[in-house]
């Protein structure tokens, strides 16, 4: 496994797959803060003074993280930084669905396209974005390790008998 | 490790300039995607999960509804929009307390009116508001209806402006997209209290109940458009 992650190719796939993720996700939050505020809003966490601002500067955070990872500048901070993002995510969603609160996402689609959605339907969509962010997580977990292992290298072809 | 921090530094400071430098440029070309920089106090108070269906899905009719018609007996053929004419008896829906007590439940604290109402009031020229993404507004609204969503950051000018056009006790109807999670009306109304109207009702369906009941009336684009009797 650790000898799978450590093969450049795999490596580059999860972070292309990744940070393609997170730029695509970004991109209809940028295109429309109001309607990612209402999705922020409609979580019944962040505190109404903070709604504004987190619609403003996360999904610009979540395109630069995704850019960084995906171009290889700076990937190991933005890996980190998504799959901070990510474990933010799941427990927001997770606690949502805890205490019974249907809600739209907002991640991968606008709030108006699913604020009609029956609740029966919201819970199985957050059902479904919490495996994903998992998958995600996962991913980014990839990435990281990649990384670390990658910037190790050198080192470990020092060692007598280790592969050139 | 600490190479990943500075990184992780780095992208948080460029997304503030981004941002703020995003959000400066919307608001200088007032672009409806605009925000103000903080939201004010139009979500205050509302309580958490009042909108949840496993709470609102038992209280499907208002708690204090409005009479069908309040204007109505007060001054019947008299558009509330006239300037010219002193301002009407403040039309006091029978079931609306005055002062809503703080902890009351904000899905009473503006009445809610069904389309029965809805119609009466639209026939005695009642201002209607649409409380939606001007976006929305564009794709289609009640005939007549302002537009003066609650999420773009120029909310407040609509309604002053409103507030200079009508009188202060003339019924407005704010409306929504959904007839499930109308907290964007309840956000509108709060802001049309703050300026002074003091008979501001809810239309409980919203847009997607009249556009399937009376899509006669229902017009597209910017302008409110012209009423015509239903």
């Amino acid at each position: 496994m650790t000898r799978l992650l450590r093969n450049r190719w795999v490596a580059l796939i999860a972070a292309l797959a990744l940070g393609g993720f997170f730029i695509a996700a970004s991109w209809h939050k940028i295109e429309d803060p109001p309607d990612f505020a209402k999705a922020v809003f409609n979580f019944k966490l962040v505190p109404w003074q903070a709604i504004n601002a987190t619609a403003i500067y996360l999904p610009w955070f979540e395109l630069l993280a995704g850019l960084a990872v995906l171009t290889g500048l700076g990937r190991r901070g933005g890996a980190f930084a998504i799959a901070a993002l990510l474990c933010v995510f799941i427990a927001a969603i997770g606690f949502n669905l805890y205490r019974g609160h249907p809600t739209v996402c907002g991640c991968f689609e606008t709030y108006e396209s699913a604020k009609n959605l029956t609740p029966e339907v919201k819970f199985w969509k957050m059902k479904k974005e919490i495996l994903l962010d998992t998958a995600l997580l996962l991913l980014a977990a990839c990435v990281i390790y990649a990384s670390f292992a990658r910037s190790r290298e050198p080192e470990d072809a020092r060692l007598p008998g280790s592969p050139a | 490790m600490f190479k990943a921090f500075y990184q992780i530094i780095s992208i948080a400071a460029l997304a503030l300039v981004c941002g703020t430098g995003y959000n400066a440029y919307n608001i200088a070309n007032k672009n409806p995607r605009r925000m103000d920089w903080v939201m004010d106090e139009r979500l205050r108070g509302l309580d958490l999960l009042e909108s949840s269906p496993t709470q609102s899905k038992d209280v499907p009719a208002p708690t204090n509804p409005a009479p069908a018609n309040p204007a109505k007996d007060v001054a019947p053929e008299q558009p509330a929009k006239s300037k010219d004419t002193p301002a009407p008896e403040p039309p006091q829906p029978t079931g609306k307390a005055a002062e809503p007590p703080k902890d009351a439940v904000p899905a009473s604290e503006f009445p809610m009116i069904d389309i029965a109402a809805a119609l009466e009031e639209y026939r005695n020229e009642t201002l209607f508001i649409d409380a939606r993404r001007t976006r929305e507004y564009e794709v289609g609204h009640i005939t007549g209806a302002l537009t003066a969503s609650a999420w773009e950051a120029d909310l407040l000018e609509k309604i002053t402006k409103v507030r200079e056009e009508y009188p202060a006790e003339a019924p407005i109807i704010v409306y929504c997209g959904s007839s499930k999670e109308c907290e964007d009306s309840k956000i509108v109304s709060r802001q049309l209290k703050e300026v002074g109207f003091t008979s501001i009702m809810v239309y409980q369906g919203g847009f997607p109940e009249w556009s399937k009941e009376k899509p006669d009336l229902v017009t597209k684009g910017m302008e409110p458009g012209k009423r015509e009797a239903p």
